[in-house]
């Protein structure tokens, strides 16, 4: 098994011990690789679900972003760079080339969304209530057109930082806080006439916060 | 962008990081930073089952290890195991006793893997090359060797230069190319059989490498040598698409990849792949997709030949067949020998003292020709292994999904023609 040389030296805001697997990795430690795949693979596979909408589908192509992680992992350098998002560039290119391949649209049918979320909720009213407004939320989400969506479900459901996304969407800092904060005006608009979303765009952070406490415990 | 939106795209910035106080941010903005938060807690991320992750991490772990380590040792020990049989092979002793020229050759042999063209021992080099590949078997093996002997082509190119003249550059780049159409094919093959994703690593990083190389020369390449030096990139250019468009399920190309054969053609002859009316070959500029014909010949073992001259007087002609593959030599001893022995002809035979005195004065035997041999191989093929560390950049990917920020950027500026909000954010999915 290759040793370690590089992964000694600590550098700010890198895990060191993530360094090390990459370094490992580069010098043909599928160990070291299957480790890094263990970090990511729910998020690459949780990313690319909800961009295709079909699970088998997710699955093949998570398993081609971690082969193709794996032939390109010489090139990744860390200079400013989170190795997630890295793979995340990845995954997203590879989503784009499947629906370009197989001239698919991004179009999903709602039968095609996840599976209804845990809410944790005992009351079944209040479950129904909380899978209703998860589910039109999920719905609004997909009327938004698509760097839309993508940068509110890197934003806030993949919790990618600002800077991540912008390298993951291949976009500038400033240029993704700007999308983001239209994208989120444009789900605004489609909520707006939903039962129980309308309140939380109107309320304000505060009277989400006690929306959602009012359903049971969600936060 | 108006002044008025920027303030609110900072606010709901800093409202996200929890660098503002919620009460400091407009009502607007907050109720955006709400909706936000409503996405983050009510969408649910979608997990794989831990069967699918259990078996992909598998997957990984057992395709890193076989294309890594496995191939490499596989080829190793193949070549090992034929020099041992040639050892003790009564048709050793035979052809040492009637080749007495032969006698003494490992030294000689050895001398000449320093060898450049036009020096003594370059012919020697030659037929060492011929050898190892009649010892090669599989087409992982010769792919391999193909794709080491360009290798040597391009650094016999770098080290004599100055020395030679156009036409030795020339030619010298013509065998490059032919060694490396007929790698790259081969690696295709056992691609086709095996799957093996390691194997478009090699020849990514190949194709890299020695395009790095050609490009450290470009500056000192005669003129007269100079298309011949931009066909040998755009080979390899070649390479990087095939193997991008395999790697990426391009339609034509992915399907090839499991069924029809792609066979990678060298510049002029051709589109830059056959065996398929691939779309890829349209990335490629118009002066290498120019003929639309495919001309790929399939064999009857399933191998695909290239082969054949293209009409426009192309740079690399004739059959690169018969100039890369080298017959199998269920005999290789006798054919070793008899192309040895003109080899040692011709140096010894022209009068030169020290070459004849080299010969003269080397005693080892043929096996010990076979041992430096297996040395020398299994040492390029390592060194090969560890000096191909590059990757290619991935043109399908870079040429994909990509929305220019300019975009973004320039949204103020159509804001303020317009006099009101305006998004300009381009589509990037049809």
């Amino acid at each position: 098994m290759p040793t370690t040389t590089a992964a000694t030296e600590t550098e700010p805001g890198i895990d060191p011990e993530l360094k090390s697997l990459v370094a490992d990795a580069k010098e043909g430690d599928e160990h070291a690789f299957a480790a890094i795949y263990d970090r990511y693979v729910d998020q690459t596979f949780g990313f690319i679900y909800r961009r295709v909408g079909h699970r088998q589908t997710a699955e093949d192509l998570t398993g081609d972003v971690f082969f193709r992680a794996f032939r390109r992992l010489d090139t990744f350098e860390w200079q400013g760079k989170d190795l997630g998002a890295w793979i995340m560039t990845i995954a997203r290119n590879r989503v784009y080339d499947h629906f370009k391949s197989a001239r698919f649209r991004l179009e999903r049918s709602t039968d095609q969304t996840p599976e209804t979320p845990e809410t944790g909720i005992d009351d079944p009213e209040r479950v129904s209530v909380a899978r209703d407004m998860a589910k039109s939320l999920g719905y609004a989400l997909e009327q938004l057109k698509d760097d839309h969506r993508e940068v509110i479900e890197l934003r806030f459901i993949h919790n990618m930082s600002v800077a991540d996304t912008a390298e993951i969407m291949d976009r500038s800092v400033g240029a993704t806080k700007a999308l983001q904060y239209r994208a989120l005006r444009a789900l605004a608009e489609h909520v707006k006439d939903v039962p129980g979303l309308s309140e939380i765009a109107v309320m304000g952070l505060g009277g989400m916060v006690w929306l959602l406490r009012a359903f049971g415990g969600l936060l | 962008m108006k002044a008025d939106e920027k303030r609110r795209i900072e606010e709901l910035g800093q409202l996200l990081d929890g660098t503002m106080p919620a009460d400091d941010a407009s009502e607007d903005v907050r109720e955006l930073a709400s909706l936000a938060t409503a996405v983050h807690d009510e969408i649910e991320v979608p997990a794989p089952t831990p069967a699918f992750k259990a078996a992909l991490r598998a997957e990984l772990i057992e395709g890193i290890a076989t294309s890594q380590v496995t191939l490499l040792d596989r080829i190793k020990d193949a070549i090992w195991e034929r020099t041992a049989r040639w050892r003790h092979s009564a048709k050793l002793l035979v052809a040492t006793a009637t080749a007495s020229s032969m006698v003494g050759t490992a030294g000689v042999a050895v001398a000449a893997q320093q060898a450049l063209p036009g020096e003594l021992l370059y012919p020697v080099k030659q037929v060492t090359e011929d050898v190892r590949m009649g010892l090669a078997s599989g087409l992982q093996e010769t792919g391999h060797l193909h794709l080491i002997f360009a290798r040597e082509r391009l650094e016999e190119l770098t080290d004599g230069l100055d020395g030679y003249d156009a036409d030795t550059v020339i030619d010298l780049l013509e065998d490059m190319d032919a060694e490396t159409v007929a790698g790259t094919n081969d690696l295709l093959r056992a691609y086709e059989e095996t799957g093996n994703e390691l194997i478009l690593v090699l020849l990514e990083r190949f194709a890299e490498q020695q395009r790095d190389g050609l490009s450290a020369i470009f500056d000192r390449i005669p003129p007269e040598a100079s298309p011949f030096l931009d066909r040998s990139l755009e080979l390899l250019r070649r390479i990087e698409v095939t193997v991008e468009a395999i790697a990426d399920g391009c339609a034509v190309c992915g399907a090839a990849a499991g069924g029809d054969s792609v066979t990678l053609n060298a510049p002029g002859d051709g589109p830059a792949v056959s065996g398929s009316a691939c779309d890829c070959v349209s990335l490629l500029p118009s002066s290498l997709a120019r003929e639309s014909t495919l001309d790929g010949t399939l064999s009857d073992d399933g191998s695909t030949d290239v082969s054949g001259t293209s009409g426009d007087g192309d740079l690399i002609d004739g059959d690169l067949t018969t100039t890369t593959t080298v017959p199998a030599l269920p005999e290789p001893l006798d054919g070793a020998g008899r192309s040895l022995d003109s080899a040692i002809t011709s140096l010894t035979g022209d009068g030169d003292s020290t070459t004849t005195g080299t010969v003269d004065d080397t005693t080892n035997t043929v096996t010990d020709t076979t041992n430096d041999t297996t040395n020398d191989t299994t040492d390029t093929v390592t060194d090969t292994t560890d000096d191909t560390t590059g990757t290619v950049d991935d043109t399908t990917e870079d040429t994909t999904g990509t929305v220019d920020d300019t975009t973004e950027d320039t949204t103020g500026t159509v804001d303020e023609l317009l006099s009101e909000p305006t998004e300009t954010e381009t589509e990037i999915l049809p």
